[in-house]
C-alpha cells in the first residue's frame, strides 16, 4: 500500500526531537499564534524558519510539497471563499486576500506536520497527563490516551481515505457531476471503515492489557538545550509582538 | 491437591454467546487445551471461530456457560486472561500502537507495569526470537505483511503468555510471508509454547498440528487428530480433503 507520509512521528535525535514536550507544544502555539496574527511579513519569516525546522524534523522539502498537495483542495476552497467574499474591493485585492488566507492555512498545516514529526505520541500522552492531572474531576489518563492515540491513528485515517478515493476513481466517480453524491460516496465508506478499525484497535488495546495511567516516558528538560529553545522561540515571540503592533 | 501443571490452560464449559441483536454466534461449546499443544481451529467464514477465540482472551464474555483460563474464570478476572492468553488479530495493522517496532513490543509489558530493565530484557528477547532485531527502530507501518505478523507475535511473547492464539495469521501474505510466519510458529511450539492457530487454509499448516477442531454454524462439530478431522471438512462447506491430492503429513508450506 502506498502509505501517505504525512502527520507521522519520525524517530530522530535532532535538537527539535530532543526538546522537552512542554517546549515543543509551546513552540507550536507560538508559531500558530504568529500565523493567526495575520501579518504577511511575519508569515514570510515563519515560512523561512519552518524550512530548518522541517529539516531538523527529518522532513524533506520535496516531500512537504508533495504532501501539501493533499491539502491543496482545501486551500483552493479557502482561496475562493475568501476572494469571493471581498470581490467588491476589486479583483486584484480579492485575489491577494484569497492567496494570503490559503497561505496561512498551508502554514498551519506545515507547522502541524513538523510538530507531529517530532512529537512522539508517548510524549504527547505525558504532556496531556501533566496538564490535566491537577484539574479536579478530569481523568487525565483517559484524556492523555485519547490525545496520543489520535496522533497514532491520524495517518491510518488518511491512508484509509486515500484507499477509498483510489477505489472510487477506479469505478469512475469522476463521471458523476453532483459533488454531494461524490462526497457521500467517500464519506459513508470512510466512516464505516473507520468505525470498524477503531473497534479492532480498541479490542487490540484490551488484549494487550492497556492501562491508561501508565506513563511510558519522562520529561527531560536539560539546561544545555536552553540556548536552542531560545533560538527557536525568540523569533516566534518577536514576530508575534511585531504582528500585534502592526495590526 | 491440584497440580497446576495438570490444570488445563483453557477450560470451556457449555459456552454460548448471543449478541445484542439476537444472533446466536456460539452454541454450547465444550473444549479444553493443555500446555504445549498445537491446535488448528478451522471452519467456514462466519462459523464462530473468531468469536470463540475472543472469549479465551476475555474480549467477549459468555452469555451462558463459563471459560476458565488456568483455572480462573474470565468473568472474575479479565486482566488475568489477557495476560495469560496472547492473541494476534487478523488485521495486523489494527494492532500496532507503537511508533517503532521496539516501542510497539514494549507496549504490553509497560501495561503490566514491569520494571524498565525487565521490559528491555523482554523486548530484546522477543525481537531476537522473531528475527526483528535489525528492524527495531523501523516504523511498523512500513514493514511487510509477514514482518507485521511477526511483530504482532513478538509483542505477545514480550508479555510471556501461556498460550498464543493466532487468528488467520496467513491472510493477505505472500508465499514467503506465510513460510516465515509458519517457520516461527513451529519453532515456538518446539520450544514449548501452546499454539492455537485459527485458519481456513488448512493446507498451509495442518501437518504441524497435533489436534484439530472444526466449527460450523456456531457449534464445535469435530475435535480430534488432524488425520480424523481433515477427511470430514468437505461435509462442512470447506475445500474437500480429496482435492488437495496430498497426504495429511504433507499439508504444510514449509516443504
Amino acid at each position: 500500500m502506498a502509505e501517505i507520509d504525512i502527520l507521522h512521528y519520525r524517530r530522530g535525535s535532532s535538537k527539535l526531537h530532543n526538546f522537552d514536550p512542554r517546549l515543543k507544544i509551546l513552540l507550536m502555539i507560538a508559531y500558530i499564534s504568529v500565523i493567526l496574527s495575520g501579518s504577511p511579513p511575519a508569515w514570510t519569516v515563519t515560512s523561512i524558519l519552518l524550512v530548518p525546522c522541517s529539516y531538523s524534523a527529518g522532513i524533506r522539502l520535496m516531500s512537504i510539497r508533495r504532501e501539501l498537495k493533499v491539502f491543496g483542495f482545501l486551500a483552493a476552497v479557502i482561496f475562493l471563499s475568501r476572494a469571493v467574499g471581498v470581490l467588491d474591493t476589486g479583483a486584484g485585492a480579492a485575489a491577494v486576500t484569497g492567496i494570503l488566507s490559503a497561505w496561512s492555512f498551508l502554514l498551519i498545516v506545515w507547522t502541524g506536520m513538523v510538530f507531529t514529526a517530532v512529537m512522539d505520541p508517548r510524549e504527547l500522552h505525558l504532556l496531556v497527563y501533566w496538564i490535566f492531572r491537577p484539574v479536579p474531576g478530569v481523568s487525565a489518563g483517559r484524556l492523555a490516551a485519547q490525545a496520543s492515540f489520535t496522533l497514532v491513528l491520524l495517518p491510518l485515517i488518511l491512508d484509509s481515505a486515500h484507499e477509498i478515493r483510489e477505489a472510487r476513481k477506479a469505478r469512475g466517480v469522476e463521471l458523476r457531476k453532483n459533488p454531494l453524491k461524490r462526497l457521500h460516496s467517500l464519506a459513508y465508506p470512510l466512516l464505516e471503515k473507520l468505525l470498524l478499525r477503531m473497534e479492532e484497535f480498541s479490542l487490540a488495546l484490551e488484549a494487550r492489557c492497556f492501562d491508561e495511567d501508565v506513563l511510558r516516558v519522562d520529561f527531560h528538560l536539560h539546561w544545555r538545550d536552553t540556548g536552542w529553545w531560545i533560538l527557536y522561540l525568540f523569533p516566534a515571540i518577536a514576530m508575534l509582538s511585531a504582528g500585534a503592533l502592526l495590526r | 491437591m491440584n497440580n497446576p501443571e495438570n490444570t488445563p490452560i483453557i477450560h470451556v464449559e457449555n459456552l454460548s454467546h448471543t449478541f445484542a441483536n439476537g444472533v446466536r454466534a456460539l452454541k454450547n461449546i465444550n473444549f479444553q487445551a493443555r500446555r504445549g499443544q498445537f491446535i488448528l481451529c478451522t471452519g467456514r467464514n462466519g462459523s464462530g471461530k473468531t468469536v470463540f477465540m475472543r472469549h479465551l482472551n476475555a474480549l467477549y464474555l459468555p452469555t451462558e456457560g463459563k471459560v476458565l483460563i488456568a483455572g480462573v474464570n474470565t468473568r472474575r478476572d479479565q486482566a488475568f486472561a489477557r495476560r495469560t492468553i496472547g492473541m494476534v488479530f487478523q488485521d495486523a495493522d489494527s494492532q500496532i500502537v507503537g511508533q517503532t517496532v521496539r516501542q510497539d513490543i514494549s507496549f504490553g509489558p509497560e501495561n503490566l507495569r514491569l520494571p524498565r530493565e525487565e521490559i528491555e530484557l523482554r523486548v530484546d528477547k522477543a525481537l531476537e526470537t522473531m528475527e526483528l532485531t535489525s528492524l527495531a527502530d523501523q516504523r511498523p507501518h512500513l514493514l511487510s505483511g509477514g514482518e507485521k505478523r511477526r511483530l504482532a507475535i513478538a509483542a505477545l511473547l514480550a508479555m510471556n503468555p501461556l498460550a498464543l492464539i493466532l487468528d488467520e495469521p496467513f491472510s493477505n501474505l505472500d508465499y514467503h510471508g506465510v513460510r516465515s510466519v509458519l517457520r516461527h510458529l513451529v519453532r515456538l511450539h518446539g520450544e514449548g509454547h501452546t499454539i492455537i492457530l485459527v485458519t481456513h487454509e488448512i493446507e498451509k499448516a495442518a501437518a504441524h498440528a497435533g489436534r484439530m477442531i472444526l466449527f460450523d454454524k456456531g457449534s464445535l462439530v469435530e475435535d480430534g487428530e488432524p488425520s480424523s478431522v481433515i477427511p470430514k471438512v468437505g461435509a462442512y462447506g470447506m475445500r474437500p480433503f480429496e482435492s488437495y491430492g496430498q497426504e495429511i503429513d504433507s499439508l504444510t508450506w514449509l516443504k
